[in-house]
């Protein structure tokens, strides 16, 4: 009998674990569906990246990142959005790799301007206050290549006030972290270079700014 | 004095790797340098930032390596013709 009333009570609160996250709320920001808009009024959005082949370590950038999402505090699964990285814009610190780069074959900014990633939902793995660790789901597109992904994100919000009041709004800020397979997206480049000077595999990472309209 | 301007070649040669070397050894020239900087921002965190410094650190296959064996062969020219000139 004890037995059984204590599985009950297991049953439900593991039901009632993994349902909660879904449904909490992140402190201080309203229900309702809200769209925010990544801004550089806030703080220079860049994304980072890292390549690490056994001859050499490229480090680069990519501030020309934009882009906007729609979320609803108190149900963050629902989020929709899409951000976008226009190639030329990604940076390494040498003008000719940076045009080899974009050039035809790598990212080939000219038949494919724009790496984008188009957030459909997520699953929210846990909120914190100000804080949501969400796993963005969502089809990630680069090289003219769309590949359904799930991007661990750290959003944390900041309800306006008047430490916010140079940028109107709640502020919104978004952390990243994963890697990119170049091979799953269809990017081989010049002979013998992906997996000695270029990482096979691309690391990722980003802080990035917003505001609510 | 070809002999004297070989040795000038081979030096020169060894000083561009030297500098190649102590740029990092990167393989290609930086003409930014990423600098990793910390702040923090309005969240309250300590955030990692790149910010790019113009600057200039030679690189392998675009740098040193022509320039180092423009200078090598050049040697070796200048001692081939010292040594006919001698003969």
């Amino acid at each position: 009998m004890f037995n059984r009333t204590f599985r009950n009570l297991v049953a439900a609160a593991a039901v009632l674990g993994l349902a909660v996250p879904a449904f909490a709320q992140i402190r201080d920001a309203k229900a309702g569906a809200t769209t925010v808009e990544l801004s550089d009024k806030i703080r220079a959005n860049q994304l980072e990246w890292l390549s690490d082949a056994p001859m050499e370590k490229i480090k680069g950038s990519a501030p020309g990142v934009t882009g906007s999402f729609t979320i609803d505090p108190a149900n963050l699964a629902a989020v929709t959005g899409k951000i976008t990285v226009p190639v030329k814009t990604m940076k390494t610190g040498n003008p000719l790799r940076d045009r080899h780069l974009a050039g035809k074959d790598w990212l080939d900014a000219d038949a494919h301007p724009n790496i984008t990633f188009e957030i459909k939902k997520a699953a929210v793995q846990k909120v914190d206050g100000g804080k949501a660790d969400l796993l963005a789901e969502g089809t990630f597109t680069m090289h003219g290549v769309a590949k359904e992904m799930k991007i661990p994100v750290t959003l944390q919000w900041k309800k306006a006030s008047a430490d916010t009041a140079r940028v109107p709004g709640d502020w919104v800020k978004i952390s990243t972290k994963f890697d990119v397979k170049l091979s799953d997206f269809k990017v081989a480049g010049k002979s013998g270079v992906v997996g000695k000077k270029v990482g096979e595999t691309i690391a990722i990472n980003g802080t990035l700014y917003g505001h609510t309209k | 004095m070809q002999k004297k301007l070989a040795i000038v070649a081979f030096v020169l040669a060894a000083g561009v790797m030297g500098w190649w070397a102590a740029s990092g050894m990167h393989v290609a020239t930086r003409f930014e340098i990423p600098v990793e900087t910390e702040i923090e921002d309005e969240f309250g965190d300590k955030v990692k930032k790149t910010v790019w410094k113009e600057g200039f650190e030679l690189g392998l296959l675009d740098g040193a390596a022509p320039a180092a064996c423009g200078l090598v062969a050049a040697g070796v020219v200048l001692l081939f013709l010292g040594r006919k000139k001698a003969a």
